[in-house]
């Protein structure tokens, strides 16, 4: 069975380098964005099994390629992790509201985030 | 008699200008595209060493290491860390002056910007990088830089490498000259220290400027009731401005432990502008406990007392001091009048009864305060 795939949008390098080491590391199938328009446009070439958004992103929003994925029937059951700065909770409520399963707030541990991407995914295979 | 110069020699003298000044223009220009040119080389090197130590910092923050014994030394795990850097370290010594200096500075700043965004286990092991590496003694140093920008800018990353040897430093850097430095110091030593930081920083900071006190209020907000501990030994400043910081902030807060130093400020400290300002801070915490207080400066000489106390009371609604109240609505000047018309019609039923004999009495002004009170608080009253 092959590793589950997640998409991985990031404009900043360091962090999209820490997330990618990690998820790897954790036996995932790892591609990445640097941007929400290419983000979306990858997301619907290879539907990947999970989402990891960071909100603040240039040419398109995390919130806005989250609304455009949960409109889209390809990619509307796709789970979708939101990264947020801490503190913003009008963030958080705003992305769960427009359907993320989770989310995970900035500073955060590699470790948390591998623990909740990995729970993510085992409630979209028990939902699906 | 002398003859004129020949037309060729005058041509000659504009024509070697001419062409003097053409040549500095093209040397001129020539000069900034160089220069962008090499500037723009210099950027690229510096983004593709950051991008190259992200790289490798990420590696190393992720990387496992083997398990400790159980009796194995604290600093066994030190020198785990240690052993991780241990390459980059010989490399970087290997390295030209100049070059080291580049290599040096994308390596803190790629180390930097994740102390920004991660936490756990792997913050420890960036902290010990800093360290090692001399990032936190190169920061000590710059704090005492002459330049205020590069001042405040050690002062921000010193917070971000979240080592505790700078604290020394960045508590000098709350008396710099300049704010922004300060306001960096505040900023970081809140981040490295917590709410405890509040006691120095309330403590050694003077003349606070209106920029100032926003930063230092926002740092304050986010500990909330945890701050007021510390506030409150903040009311024992000196310092005007800090002292009227400190009550500003706890009647923001709310939190009603601060009565009782609060009431203690408003009847005894000297200063009219602070004892009017905790007088204020009184009423906006609304405790019953500064009734009695509050009523005893309803006749107070100073007018600000005065108004204060009134407002106060207005707030807090207090049914008992209806009737001095109402001495300063028939006696006071206008602004008084209002206030205590306001206050008055606070107090529940007994207030509204006596304003309502207030808008029947004779005197005309006194009448027409009340009855325009008693309109606010009836459409007041409609609306919710």
């Amino acid at each position: 069975m092959a590793n589950p795939t997640i998409l991985v949008a990031e404009d900043q390098h360091h962090v999209r380098k820490l997330i990618t080491y990690k998820l790897e590391n954790s036996g995932y199938q790892v591609v990445t964005s640097e941007n929400g328009a290419e983000a979306l446009e990858k997301i619907r070439e290879i539907i990947p099994t999970l989402v990891l958004l960071d909100v603040m992103m240039p040419l398109m929003t995390g919130f806005e390629v989250l609304a455009a994925l949960k409109q889209d029937e390809r990619t509307k059951n796709i789970p979708v992790l939101l990264v947020t700065a801490q503190s913003k909770e009008e963030e958080i409520l705003r992305g769960l509201e427009l359907g993320a399963e989770d989310y995970i707030t900035k500073p955060f541990s590699p470790n948390e985030l591998a623990a909740r991407v990995k729970k993510a995914l085992l409630r979209s295979n028990l939902k699906s | 008699m002398l003859s004129p110069p020949p037309m060729g020699f005058e041509l000659l003298i504009v024509l070697s200008l001419t062409i003097a000044a053409t040549m500095m223009v093209i040397v001129v220009s020539l000069g900034i595209v160089i220069h962008k040119v090499v500037n723009t080389n210099l950027v690229r090197r510096r983004q593709r060493l950051y991008s190259a130590y992200s790289d490798i910092m990420a590696g190393l923050l992720l990387q496992e290491l083997p398990a400790l014994l159980p009796n194995a030394r604290t600093s066994a795990l030190f020198d785990q860390y240690e052993l991780m850097i241990k390459s980059i370290k010989e490399q970087l010594v290997r390295m030209t002056p100049a070059r080291r200096k580049h290599e040096r500075e994308a390596l803190r700043l790629a180390l930097i910007d994740f102390a920004k965004d991660v936490s756990g286990e792997i913050s420890d092991r960036l902290v010990y990088f800093f360290y090692s590496f001399g990032f936190v003694d190169e920061q000590i140093i710059l704090l005492s830089n002459r330049h205020w920008w590069i001042r405040a800018q050690a002062a921000r990353d010193a917070g971000l490498l979240k080592a505790r040897r700078v604290i020394t430093s960045l508590t000098a850097a709350l008396e710099d000259e300049h704010p922004d430095v300060r306001i960096q110091a505040m900023e970081s030593l809140a981040r490295l220290v917590g709410v405890e930081s509040l006691r120095t920083i309330l403590r050694v900071s003077r003349n606070l400027s209106q920029w100032t006190s926003i930063e230092l209020s926002t740092i304050v907000m986010e500990y909330n009731e945890a701050a007021v501990p510390f506030l409150v030994e903040g009311l024992e400043s000196k310092d005007q401005s800090v002292l009227l910081f400190c009550i500003e902030m706890l009647a923001e807060i709310g939190f009603v432990t601060a009565v009782e130093p609060l009431r203690h400020l408003a009847s005894e400290y000297p200063n009219v502008v602070v004892r009017a300002k905790a007088i204020e801070a009184l009423g906006r915490l609304g405790d019953e406990r500064a009734e009695v207080m509050l009523t005893s400066f309803i006749d107070n000489p100073f007018p600000n007392i005065r108004l204060k106390s009134i407002e106060a009371l207005g707030r807090i609604g207090a049914p008992k001091a209806v009737p001095k109240l109402l001495k300063r609505l028939r006696q006071g000047e206008l602004s008084e009048k209002i206030i205590a018309a306001r206050a008055i019609a606070s107090s529940g039923s007994v207030g509204m009864k006596a304003l309502r004999s207030v808008s029947v009495s004779r005197d005309a002004l006194n009448i027409s305060v009340a009855e325009q009170v008693l309109e606010e608080f009836t459409v007041a009253q409609e609306r919710t």
